[in-house]
């Protein structure tokens, strides 16, 4: 059994027009299975979803067989998230759709403080073919280079099309313009931006993994909150995914790393150990389990109640 | 067919320049049928059944002052609080004065607080720390500790509340400690925290009776300021259907003294701007053009649709042409640019009169660069894409405006309160002292009008024609002289240019023949008093299609 959220975890979605917004949510939407979404859209006439998939469609809202809903954001992103945290059970995770326009850092400020939601993280598609070039427009290159600045991970799309001496000259440039995380749009997933029921592995996850390479610790501990943060912020900025607990002073914390997010919250969930995840051709083992064996290698024993 | 009625004056101003003065104006059925002095109207006197009309002997009369750009359901919202605030709003309905010390604006807060029951709360708009100093949550519970009471920032984006408040609102109270734009300890919400805040109120003010009671404070607020015709510049705001019944019922009226005609939103009902889909493309045109069926007597649909370029002015999200901002921060698109480019083109090509919300240097040039491409692709003559509310610009996209056919709206109020501020803290003294650049758009021979954008400014065509002209803000600094605008300029921008922009010139806006018979009464003529006086003549009352309402 899923253990009970207090809040619903929100991830905002942003980028520029024509960057894959669209079509990653159509597919988070299709390929959930266990999780419940709920997902905030600027407007239906993008989302495509096959018919046999919809349950009942609405005026400003569509439901799925696979338990996740579809809403417009018509007068305000509040009003449509109020309309979404009503329905029960509750869902387990809310995605906004930032219109192309905006600063996701501001969307995500809905994450941190509306009532019933807490901030996840904020992903921004990025259109690997066009981005350079978008990023001198007149008239909204600085939107772009902003919209990048504000993500804690960056999706991706349409690397396909890239050469990979055009692929290494994109790594170079995001390099100079963002002090995110990067993976390829195709990895994202539900389980990849949220799952914690297997801590010990991402295996899980559908990726490819031999593009990707994870670490993982057994049993996690810290002398305080601060320690915790200083080691969080000594990983490289290449991991994509950082999950599950730490001890301190014999209380239990939830680590969730999101791209460059991270958030420490107090925790009544079993589980111990942490597991990290980059791609592989970003940073090598070594790096990540050195860091990463600081929390190991902590002299207090184990509380005796974790086995 | 019913008698004349030939009203005499002390001066008539017609604004035809034919015949620039005139001392009589006969008037059937709502429509003149003469302008010039009893001897030169004895063709129509002696001929008609007709009665003299010299209640207006001692005073002057000119065509019916126009505001194309206001917002009536906002104003609605807004209106339905107190005010209390430094700048002088002469409301209709209340005593409230200037508030410009602490002290006054704390007696005007208990006297609030004492005037109603503990059960309704209380809303006050116009805190400004700079006349008002701090207000925090401690001070408003020990004005009232039972009644929830609710502070308004001046600039619309903070409120103050009271621990009664708190429990009014059901707020979360351990969501909202975690909200970065909410501090409870201050009882503060700004921003994006105003958006939880307003999850509670919005249902509050939108509620029928009070919304209506907000709608009947606008039409008298339009009618004290001398409108006889105005422009609903956004619609619909909220909810089409309700905001359409209340509309008819409160400014719909035959007793109503001012005709509305109403800009749709370029949206079509799901709120959509048109993709590359062809049937989207009809849909909003015929979307647009179906609001004409509602039209009646005072309320219509023309030919206009409003679009959105960059951000608001007063939140400092107007987009600026390099170099930006003081602090390095970005304005904002509400559309982004290629999607404004692909809506203007399907509405230029269905033939409307386009009116682009642009404030920022960078938000008029992306909607002069897209009129450029439009003409380019498929020329109109007289357009009248209209540049809204003006903010920023240079003189070099001023030409280009005049060349290619556009006219502007400008809100001048900016400059009047914001020069001074935005110069020392936000833009820079260059760029805010040229804020609103109507001396280079009168110099260029473009038409030109002025607006308030009501509630975003007072409602007084005569305060703006004296901004426009003299140019002197709030901190009494004359800014940029040069972009002054002359006294006959700036009374055609509130008049017959006015009407230009809403493309009805031909019925409104000046005093001949066959127009309307609309008039705003004056205590002093404008040419008399020069451009110093001009805020200081009195408005006594209009004449809206030949019945005097008078104030």
């Amino acid at each position: 059994m899923r253990p009970a959220r207090p809040r619903i975890p929100v991830t905002v979605i942003g980028g520029y027009l024509g960057a894959g917004k669209t079509s990653l949510i159509n597919r988070l939407l299709t390929e959930s299975s266990s999780e419940r979404l709920g997902v905030l859209v600027n407007d239906f006439g993008e989302i495509n979803i096959d018919d046999a998939l919809i349950a009942e469609r609405g005026v400003n809202t569509i439901s799925l067989s696979n338990g996740c809903v579809c809403c417009t954001i018509r007068d305000s992103i509040g009003s449509a998230l109020d309309e979404i945290l009503k329905i029960r059970p509750l869902l387990d995770h809310v995605i906004i759709e930032a219109s192309g326009v905006a600063h996701p850092a501001k969307v995500a400020l809905y994450g941190q403080g509306w009532p019933g939601c807490s901030l996840n993280a904020v992903v921004v598609a990025v259109d690997a073919s066009t981005i350079r070039t978008q990023s001198n427009d007149r008239f909204v290159g600085s939107l772009c280079l902003e919209q990048i600045r504000q993500a804690d991970l960056l999706a991706l799309t349409h690397l396909d099309l890239l050469a990979d001496s055009q692929t290494e000259l994109l790594f170079d440039w995001l390099n100079q313009h963002s002090n995110s995380a990067t993976l390829d749009a195709r990895a994202l997933s539900i389980p990849f931006l949220l799952g914690l029921e297997n801590t010990s592995s991402f295996d899980d996850l559908p990726l490819k993994t031999n593009n990707f390479l994870t670490s993982h610790i057994a049993y996690a501990f810290a002398n305080s909150k601060d320690h915790l943060w200083s080691i969080l912020d000594d990983l490289p900025i290449q991991i994509l995914r950082l999950k599950g607990f730490v001890n301190i002073d014999g209380s239990k914390y939830l680590i969730q790393r999101v791209g460059s997010r991270s958030s420490v919250e107090a925790t009544d969930l079993n589980g111990d150990g942490l597991v990290a995840i980059w791609p592989a051709d970003s940073c090598d083992s070594q790096q990540v389990t050195e860091v990463l064996e600081q929390l190991h290698s902590r002299c207090d024993p184990p509380p005796t109640s974790v086995v | 067919m019913s008698e004349l009625v030939v009203y005499t004056a002390r001066q008539i101003r017609t604004m035809e320049p034919s015949m620039p003065v005139a001392e009589a104006i006969a008037v059937r059925d709502g429509q003149i049928v003469g302008v010039g002095n009893l001897e030169s109207l004895k063709p129509w006197l002696e001929q008609e059944r007709h009665t003299i009309d010299d209640r207006f002997s001692g005073d002057v009369l000119m065509p019916g002052f126009i505001d194309p750009h206001l917002h009536p359901s906002m104003a609605a919202r807004l209106l339905t609080m107190e005010f209390a605030t430094a700048v002088e709003w002469d409301l209709p309905w209340a005593e409230i004065g200037a508030v410009s010390t602490r002290t006054d604006f704390l007696d005007a807060l208990n006297k609030f607080a004492a005037d109603g029951p503990d059960d309704e709360p209380l809303f006050i708009y116009g805190h400004h720390p700079r006349w008002h100093g701090d207000v925090d949550r401690e001070l408003l519970n020990s004005i009232n500790r039972q009644r929830p009471i609710v502070v308004w920032h001046r600039g619309y984006h903070s409120i103050i509340v009271n621990d009664a408040c708190y429990q009014w609102m059901g707020l979360d109270m351990d969501s909202a400690r975690r909200h970065p734009q909410i501090d409870l300890e201050r009882g503060a919400f700004f921003e994006n925290g105003l958006f939880v805040a307003n999850r509670h109120f919005v249902p509050h003010s939108l509620e029928p009776s009070r919304f209506r009671l907000g709608l009947e404070r606008a039409r008298d607020v339009i009618h004290a300021g001398g409108h006889t015709t105005i422009c609903d510049a956004a619609f619909p705001m909220y909810d089409l259907e309700l905001e359409w019944a209340a509309l008819e019922e409160t400014i719909g009226g035959s007793e109503v003294p001012f005709r509305t005609e109403f800009m749709p939103y370029a949206v079509n009902t799901e709120g959509m701007a048109p993709g590359d889909d062809d049937q989207q493309r009809v849909d909003l045109v015929q979307q647009i053009q179906s609001h004409r069926e509602r039209n009646g007597h005072r309320l219509t649909f023309g030919n206009h649709v409003k679009m959105l370029a960059d951000g608001g002015f007063f939140a400092e999200l107007m987009r600026l042409n390099p170099p930006g901002y003081l602090d390095g921060h970005d304005g904002e698109w509400i559309t982004p640019p290629e999607q404004f480019e692909a809506t203007a083109r399907v509405l230029w090509n269905a033939g409307f009169q386009i009116h682009v919300h642009c404030t920022g240097d960078e938000g008029v040039e992306l909607a002069l660069a897209t009129l450029e491409k439009l003409q380019w692709e498929r020329p109109r003559f007289d357009h009248r894409f209209t540049f809204e509310h003006f903010g920023l610009s240079d003189a070099q996209q001023v030409r280009r405006i005049g060349r290619q056919g556009g006219v502007v709206s400008g809100q001048v109020y900016y400059l009047y309160e914001l020069s001074d501020v935005f110069g020392r803290t936000s833009i820079g003294h260059e760029r805010a002292s040229q804020m609103t650049r109507l001396g280079t758009v009168e110099r260029e021979g473009i038409p030109f009008a002025l607006h308030s954008d009501f509630t975003m400014a007072p409602a007084k065509p005569l305060h703006n024609a004296w901004i426009a002209t003299n140019r002197i803000n709030e901190s009494g600094e004359l800014v940029a002289p040069n972009e002054r605008v002359s006294l006959d300029a700036a009374m055609r921008a509130i008049t017959i240019d006015a009407a230009f922009i809403l493309n009805k010139e031909a019925e409104i806006g000046s005093l001949r023949w066959g127009k309307k018979a609309d008039f705003t009464v004056l205590n002093e003529d404008p040419w008399d008093v020069g451009i110093e006086g001009l805020r200081d003549i009195s408005i006594k009352g209009t004449v809206f299609e030949g019945t005097p309402y008078l104030l």
